[in-house]
């Protein structure tokens, strides 16, 4: 094979790479930092992360029905009721990502991560 | 390259299997049977779109593992392969190889695919969607599995070694399949439109590069 | 074929540095550096320093073993082999090693060892795929063919990992942190221990390839 057709065979691949990139950007879900773009958003599933706001959290066992709020950085609070069992870290944990739509006023979500706090600092 | 060639290799290679209906028979035994049995537990736990589109691809998945590792592996055995590499350029061996996987895939699918939705009672949203998605998905895994069979054909022990190659390369192709069926089977309102074209750069990235890797793999 | 290397594997004072930097990164590790505060297991977090370098030189290795692929097919066929076969050894043992680590960690720290975290299932299809070159490696007796054959399937590997890495955060956000805040104590610690892993595995990978050259030599 002469050296046009291995050049011409990198910059496919090459383009159908970028490609691909270019497509997964899009169609993750949409990862929203503030509160007040989650209603923008409509029924469509978006990703959340936030602070989980202490003090507010319920849980029934019976239902499995978690009920917490998450602050974003702008110290608006959602609303979220998550549908599952209560992961065990979540007392200690600082920050959810939460998934889901948001609707009649309540941040349905049907996945919970809670993300382990990524401070490597000693006790001060 | 030349595409006759890959046409004389293709037709050559349907002929055989026409005649001898060896490795056919096989998987579609396989494969028929996999499909009830699959069906027999869903139809106990009631069928999720998720779970029906998971176990319809894990069947056609290890279908494609029984029956497209021989593609090669023959010609080696009966000492056919020389003739072969003189004969027709190293490129059209390998179109012609990967048009005989992709048919005989398809041709597994023609029989089980309709098995399979109506022993499930799988409710099917969009069909073209879902056809589409599963010649799109055969397409992915006979382009994989193709240049496996190649590598593995000139290894000691074939069998299972086929299926041990091919996995790490299949593995993105079998999961943006089956997470575009379970879109097509349930009619998300995403649709499966980005996981088409993602099998469809996935097909363009594993076959540029088996047809340039693939004179380095089938030349002695 | 069967030139052995004369030059030093690795120069006598850098031995000497290596030596004496990681034993303060390990005893830095555990007496220097304070808890972390936040985490299930403020001590535990220690285990960050090592398993971070670990996972990163694991990808390196890989990385370094295909790029010695194409320099494999498209120039010095086996002196480019032996050293492709030695970095993905190397990247195995790496890759095992970051396995364990984060395994340990994950089970202290989220509670279960396996969570299908995007980086975790990542670091396994690395595996699978070391585990199928080598595999295939094993099988194809011809020193030439071999030495081709895994060429164009660590190749092939490669291109479709990054389809691999791209799908897999559609699935879940993943449990590994993105933004992470370091005190200077952390920082010099992971500093150190990321040098000290570069020229280990820069050590072992000369060892390693010395040694294949050698066998092979002897084997003529």
């Amino acid at each position: 094979m002469s050296k046009w057709m291995y050049v011409a065979g990198i910059a496919l691949i090459a383009g159908f790479a970028a490609l691909m990139v270019m497509e997964l950007r899009n169609s993750t879900t949409p990862y929203v930092t503030k509160v007040a773009d989650i209603r923008s958003f409509g029924d469509r599933p978006v990703q959340f992360k936030g602070r989980i706001v202490q003090g507010k959290t319920t849980y029934d066992r019976a239902t499995h029905d978690l009920c917490f709020a998450l602050a974003d950085d702008a110290g608006k609070t959602l609303d979220v009721r998550y549908d599952g069992p209560k992961p065990g870290s979540f007392v200690t944990a600082d920050y959810a990502v939460v998934r889901g739509v948001y609707r009649g006023g309540k941040f349905r979500a049907d996945q919970l991560l809670l993300k382990c706090p990524s401070k490597y600092q000693g006790k001060r | 390259m030349s595409l006759r060639g890959a046409v004389a290799v293709l037709v050559k290679d349907a002929r055989c299997e026409l005649r001898s209906k060896q490795a056919i028979s096989a998987v579609l035994l396989f494969a028929v049977t996999s499909t009830i049995a699959v069906s027999f537990t869903l139809g106990m736990i009631g069928s999720d779109a998720a779970v029906a589109s998971t176990l319809l691809w894990v069947v056609i998945y290890f279908s494609a593992m029984a029956g497209l590792g021989r593609s090669f592996a023959h010609e080696e055995e009966t000492y056919t392969a020389g003739l072969l590499r003189l004969a027709v350029p190293a490129e059209s061996v390998y179109v012609g190889k990967l048009a005989f996987n992709f048919l005989t895939l398809a041709a597994v699918e023609v029989v089980t695919v309709p098995l399979f939705v109506l022993l499930t009672d799988c409710r099917v949203a969009r069909v073209g969607a879902f056809i589409g998605m599963l010649l799109l998905g055969s397409a992915a895994l006979s382009a994989g599995a193709t240049a496996a069979a190649a590598m593995v054909s000139r290894a000691a022990s074939k069998g299972a070694l086929f299926a041990g190659v091919s996995f790490p390369l299949l593995a993105p192709a079998l999961g943006i399949a089956i997470a575009g069926t379970n879109a097509a089977l349930a009619s998300s309102p995403a649709g499966c439109a980005a996981d088409m074209r993602l099998l469809v750069y996935y097909c363009g990235v594993v076959i540029t590069a088996s047809l340039m890797l693939f004179r380095c793999i089938w030349e002695e | 074929m069967g030139r052995v290397g004369t030059r030093a594997i690795l120069p006598i004072w850098l031995q000497v540095f290596v030596g004496v930097e990681m034993t303060a990164v390990i005893v830095a590790a555990f007496l220097y550096v304070p808890p972390a505060d936040g985490f299930a297991s403020p001590e535990c977090a220690r285990i960050m320093i090592f398993h971070v370098p670990c996972a990163i030189i694991a990808v390196v290795a890989y990385i370094v073993s295909t790029v010695y692929a194409v320099l494999c097919l498209t120039r010095d066929e086996m002196a480019s082999d032996v050293k492709s076969a030695a970095s993905a050894s190397l990247g195995f043992l790496f890759t095992a090693l970051a396995t364990v680590t984060g395994m340990i960690f994950a089970r202290v720290e989220w509670g279960t060892a396996w969570n299908w975290d995007p980086r975790e299932t990542s670091i396994l299809m690395l595996v699978i795929i070391y585990a199928a070159y080598f595999a295939l490696r094993g099988a194809i007796p011809n020193a030439a063919n071999r030495a081709r054959i895994s060429a164009a399937y660590n190749i092939l590997a490669c291109l479709v990992m990054p389809f691999v890495m791209f799908v897999l955060p559609r699935i879940s956000p993943g449990l590994h942190p993105s933004e992470v805040s370091l005190s200077p104590e952390y920082r010099e610690a992971l500093v150190g221990a990321m040098l000290g892993y570069v020229i280990i595995y820069v050590w072992m990978l000369r060892l390693a390839v010395r040694v294949r050259e050698a066998s092979l030599a002897r084997r003529r």
